[in-house]
């Protein structure tokens, strides 16, 4: 197929008659001294030249998040636990790289083929997980994630009150039933205390 | 080389201190912007005109214990001077002379200056005042003064030398008859003694050599013999001394003292009061609002008609109860007449042939509780008020959204149309309420049965209701609720005062709407129940018309309540309804449930009873705010763990005061539940004294009192936490039971000052830190974070929470902390604090002789722009901003274009 197109197009031709609303690039002839399966024939060869550097290369894609893991270590420590402005962007940045490229797992495992490709995806996968543990880590011994309750203490609503107590200090005076109430009390008290004597002596 | 080291450390604490304290201040020409005094000095109850200064003043006495000069022309207080308060401060004679007006109050003879208000001359009289004195008699002569003190059974006379206060004489004159319904009174150099079972009048000449009674039937002045009960009262004549009006039940008379004996000068029936000036004496008579003023001649008895007056006085205005007569010298040579006259709703006027010249109302001076009320709306913003219906679903509530949102934006657009029309402010008589709700009406009640409403921006009365049978239950209180705010529209907003009657003593209750002053109901509002009452309490629970009904609870512990059909609301939560009521003077608290209550009887049934004496007796009970929000349930400490407030609505402190086993006034606090008559903590406090002043909010309590001991002024601070776990977030339940009792953390300060009031600042969701407001006894009011009083403050080491200064006994007063910047208000009595819609912001009123209006941002406005926000240079430089974005958008575009053509 490559052969026949390129002997395609090394006709010395232009075919000026075409019209002008047909865009179709199948149609259009390529332009001279075009070759549009240069690339193509390129990556092919080298794809189909040597398939241990293709696995060599796979397994460097797949390995790549677990290599930059050391990297990941000393980047946090060298951020420190200050809350400011650079150390909160390196932690983001840390973060957010794995998390896209999880995103992105597929795409990148697109071009890659072969019998290792499941296992490759896996490392690959958990090494980018490993990343995002080590950001949250950071961020927890930053402490910049709500796990304490007291992060949610603001959202908690007010408790609902079950009795309602009114009063106050009673307004003096007028208050002379208060008085044998009082002692119709200290009688009863009393009567209570000789039944107990009496059930005690009983 | 210790001391030296801790002086540079207590330094940078110091400026640390003051580096973080949140001061606010106040610059120069923001005073009067936001707040506002005035000045009152009570009822009056001596006066002298002051004719040798100009400007022409009147001096007088009050029974605030004030002595003011007012002045003729306008009734400003020219200058005040604010005696000592109780017995020792009362004027009990003034007496001008010349330029100078010499007071005697309890044990001091004053002499100021009429001018500069200056003290020139002071004496203190070495005289103990007798035991039991029922009355007292002050006759103040050139160089000497002598006192008759009436007890049980004598009469002491005493005179003492004027300059040194020295006692000159001491005569003890036996009158077997006096007992404690004999009145006296003292007109001139006598005591005039009117012993009804007797039907006789006693006189006795203070100054003679050796004093003695003289008696005379009543009969002999005209009066009849009375009919039992009948009320006695002595009135002096201002501008004539040696005359007394002697009124026994309706019979009123005018008589003449003449050393010893006394004859009748004139039947003064009808008339109200009297006053005579110039040798003339005028009589009031009133007839409703219109006030005249019979003059007749003292010598001859003929009338002077000429020189009556018949003037109209303000409407809203009591009985005539003392006038003071004054004749001037005009300018063309005639003579001219002012009255002084004091009314019984406290208010004073100065009366001319024109009218009233001014008058003051000094009811004020006498406020006993205050309630803010909000504005109702305006225009278009009531329909947003409006309720929704009764079952509302998501369609119908949308519709109501989208209506009310594009009737606003309708009358916002009209608005602006009429703007542009006319550029006139709305006038100032119809209130209405500002954007963030600052603008408050401030019910005052008063002890004279005067209700005011107060527009708080201006401290002008928009409206006054005077209900004259109304006057404070005893221990001076006037309880004042409001039923139902302004939210409600169309329902009107509904407050009631509840008194007692001035002569039954039973229950007088007044229901008006705050917002124009008119009464609910017949009667102008007023309602005269039929029983005496000890408590009335508003209920939380509205009925189907947002009214919250008001619990009365009378002396036979039967309940009623006002509105009547409020009682189905009483009825449908009586489960939870629980009331506590504690005698001051007893040793107990009680709690009464309302379960047992059947429809038209509704009863108290003693639940508990808590006996909190431990040698004291209850001085007091102070509950939390009834609508108070706690935003944050917990604190957040340094580990970042919650440790959680202990938020108990229903908790109350009672105070008890008494002796300890060594006669030291002790002062124990319990803190109670009111619901289940838990005692939950109890802090005990050994020789202090009062006045004790208890702020009780959320979970914590701070009290201030005297500490015998060390001589200091002392403030307690208490907080109450669960623990760091909840038992209960989603409910708060007494009965509920709990597995651990609450921590109590307390701290202890001490306060350079004594404090006469103190209150906590209150906004509308409890988001913003809490200040406490101490009025101070050197007449400030000050602002004190709740945050310096914490408990948890560090003392030693200890783990640091976040924000917590180290523990520093003294409290410093910094003068960017006082509220009142350069005012003295004397004699507060109490603060008052209201939210405003703006969460940061709280309005304060400070009450007592004075009010003293502002208000408050407790964080610093934390949610309001500042003034120098720019906002011009903030939205252009955003329009800037996405301007050059969209720009360079275009452009990177086109260059993509064109490198692609590459």
């Amino acid at each position: 197929m490559a052969n026949r197109s390129i002997g395609h197009r090394r006709k010395w031709a232009l075919d000026l008659a075409g019209r002008r609303g047909d865009r179709g690039g199948d149609n259009l002839p390529a332009p001279p001294g075009y070759r549009s399966s240069f690339s193509q024939g390129h990556a092919e060869a080298s794809r189909q030249g040597d398939p241990k550097l293709v696995i060599k290369k796979a397994w460097d894609t797949a390995l790549s998040p677990l290599k930059s893991v050391p990297m990941n270590l000393f980047l946090m420590f060298m951020a420190g636990s200050s809350i400011s402005i650079f150390p909160i962007m390196m932690v983001g940045m840390m973060l957010l790289r794995p998390i896209k490229a999880l995103w992105a797992t597929n795409a990148t495992f697109k071009t890659i083929e072969g019998n290792h490709a499941g296992l490759q995806k896996l490392i690959y996968l958990l090494g980018n997980l490993v990343n995002v543990g080590l950001a949250l880590y950071k961020c927890h011994s930053m402490g910049i994630l709500p796990t304490h309750a007291s992060d949610w203490l603001a959202f908690q609503e007010p408790a609902i009150q079950m009795e309602f107590s009114h009063g106050d200090v009673r307004v003096p005076g007028g208050g002379i039933r208060e008085k044998e109430e009082e002692d119709l009390i200290k009688n009863l008290q009393e009567t209570v205390t000789l039944v107990y004597k009496e059930e005690d002596k009983g | 080389m210790a001391a030296g080291l801790k002086a540079p450390l207590s330094l940078l604490l110091l400026l640390f201190l003051s580096h973080i304290s949140p001061s606010v201040g106040l610059y120069e020409d923001q005073i009067g912007k936001f707040d506002w005094v005035q000045q009152y000095v009570g009822i009056v109850t001596h006066s002298v005109f002051d004719e040798s200064t100009v400007p022409r003043r009147i001096v007088v006495a009050t029974s605030e214990n004030v002595l003011a000069a007012l002045a003729t022309k306008n009734g400003d207080i020219v200058w005040r001077q604010v005696l000592e308060s109780g017995e020792n401060g009362r004027v009990e004679a003034l007496v001008g002379e010349g330029q100078r007006v010499t007071s005697v109050a309890g044990r001091m003879v004053r002499t100021w200056d009429t001018l500069t208000a200056a003290l020139v001359h002071e004496t203190y009289l070495t005289h103990t005042p007798h035991p039991g004195l029922l009355e007292r008699a002050v006759v103040v002569g050139e160089s000497e003064l002598v006192l008759g003190e009436v007890v049980a059974g004598s009469v002491v006379v005493t005179t003492l030398d004027r300059v040194s206060g020295s006692p000159l004489d001491h005569t003890n004159v036996v009158a077997p008859w006096i007992s404690t319904d004999t009145k006296c009174g003292s007109a001139g150099k006598s005591l005039v003694c009117v012993e009804l079972s007797l039907s006789l009048i006693f006189v006795l000449l203070l100054t003679a050599p050796s004093p003695e009674f003289v008696s005379q039937p009543l009969a002999s002045v005209g009066l009849e013999a009375p009919e039992p009960g009948s009320q006695v009262l002595l009135q002096n004549v201002p501008g004539a001394p040696d005359h007394l009006i002697i009124q026994v039940g309706p019979g009123r008379r005018l008589v003449h003292l003449d050393g010893n004996s006394l004859h009748l000068v004139r039947d003064l029936g009808g008339s109200q009061t009297s006053a005579v000036a110039g040798g003339v004496l005028y009589s009031l008579t009133q007839v409703a609002h219109v006030v005249t003023l019979g003059a007749v001649d003292l010598e001859t008895g003929a009338e002077v008609g000429e020189q009556g007056l018949v003037v109209e006085l303000p409407t809203h205005t009591g009985q005539a109860i003392s006038l003071y007569v004054h004749h001037y010298q005009t300018s063309d040579g005639g003579s001219a007449l002012r009255a002084l006259l004091t009314c019984s709703d406290h208010s004073l006027h100065l009366l001319s042939s024109a009218g009233v010249v001014w008058w003051r109302e000094e009811a004020m001076a006498r406020v006993v509780s205050v309630e803010g009320v909000d504005l109702p709306v305006d225009g278009a913003n009531i329909n947003f008020q409006d309720p929704l219906p009764a079952s509302p679903d998501w369609v119908s509530s949308l519709v109501h959204r989208v209506r009310t949102q594009v009737s606003q934006v309708s009358h916002w657009v009209s608005l602006v149309m009429e703007r542009s029309d006319s550029t006139f402010p709305a006038p100032l008589h119809t209130l209405y309420r500002d954007q963030l709700n600052l603008r408050k009406l401030l019910v005052l009640a008063t002890a004279s049965g005067k209700i005011m409403g107060v527009d708080s921006w201006t401290g002008e009365v928009v409206w006054r209701i005077y209900v004259s049978e109304l006057t404070p239950l005893e221990g001076d209180k006037l309880l004042l609720y409001t039923q139902r705010t302004s939210a409600h529209f169309p329902h009107q907003p509904q407050c009631v005062v509840v008194g007692k009657h001035r002569e039954t003593g039973e229950g007088v209750l007044v229901a008006f709407n705050p917002n124009t002053g008119e009464g609910v109901g017949d009667r102008g509002g007023v309602m005269t129940l039929g029983y005496t009452i000890i408590q009335a309490l508003l209920l939380h629970h509205p009925d189907h018309q947002y009214l919250k009904p008001v619990v009365l609870v009378d002396d036979t512990m039967k309940l009623h309540v006002f509105p009547a059909g409020g009682e189905s609301v009483v009825l449908q939560h009586k489960d939870s309804i629980f009331v506590h009521l504690a005698r001051p003077g007893s040793t107990h608290l009680t709690g009464y449930t309302l379960r047992f209550s059947t429809p038209g009887n509704l009863v108290l049934r003693e639940v508990w009873r808590v006996c909190v004496g431990g040698g004291g007796i209850v001085t007091g009970v102070y509950g939390k705010l009834a609508w108070e929000k706690v935003h944050s349930p917990g604190r957040v400490l340094a580990d970042r763990s919650v440790l959680y407030k202990y938020v108990n609505p229903n908790l109350a402190v009672v105070t008890t005061q008494g002796y300890d086993h060594l006669n030291k006034n002790t002062l124990t606090l319990y803190l109670v539940d009111t619901v289940s008559g838990a005692v939950i903590e109890s802090v005990n406090h050994k020789k202090v004294s009062g006045p004790i002043h208890v702020v009780h909010s959320e979970n914590w309590v701070v009290y201030t009192f005297f500490n015998d001991k060390y001589r200091r002024f002392e403030v307690t601070s208490l907080e109450l936490f669960e623990g760091l776990s909840q038992a209960n977030a989603t409910a708060f339940s007494s009965l509920g039971g709990r597995a651990t009792p609450p921590i109590m953390e307390r701290q202890a300060y001490i306060l350079p000052v004594g404090i006469q009031a103190a209150t906590h600042t209150t906004t509308e969701k409890g988001i913003t830190t809490k200040f406490i407001l101490f009025a101070l006894q050197t007449g400030n009011v000050m602002q004190m974070s709740k945050w310096l009083l914490d408990p948890r403050r560090p003392v030693t080491g200890g783990p640091r929470e976040e924000g917590l200064l180290p523990y520093i006994p003294e409290l410093r007063l910094s003068p960017h902390d006082m509220i009142t910047y350069n005012h003295t208000l004397p004699r507060v009595s109490s603060i008052f604090t209201a939210p405003t819609g703006l969460e940061s912001a709280c309005v304060v009123l400070v009450y007592g002789l004075d009010l003293f209006y502002t208000r408050m941002f407790p964080s610093k406005m934390f949610d309001v722009l500042k003034d120098d926000f720019d906002h011009y240079l903030i939205g252009g430089v955003v329009l800037a901003l996405m301007a050059a974005a969209l720009t360079t958008r275009k452009l990177a575009q086109r260059k993509a274009l064109k490198q692609a053509w590459k």
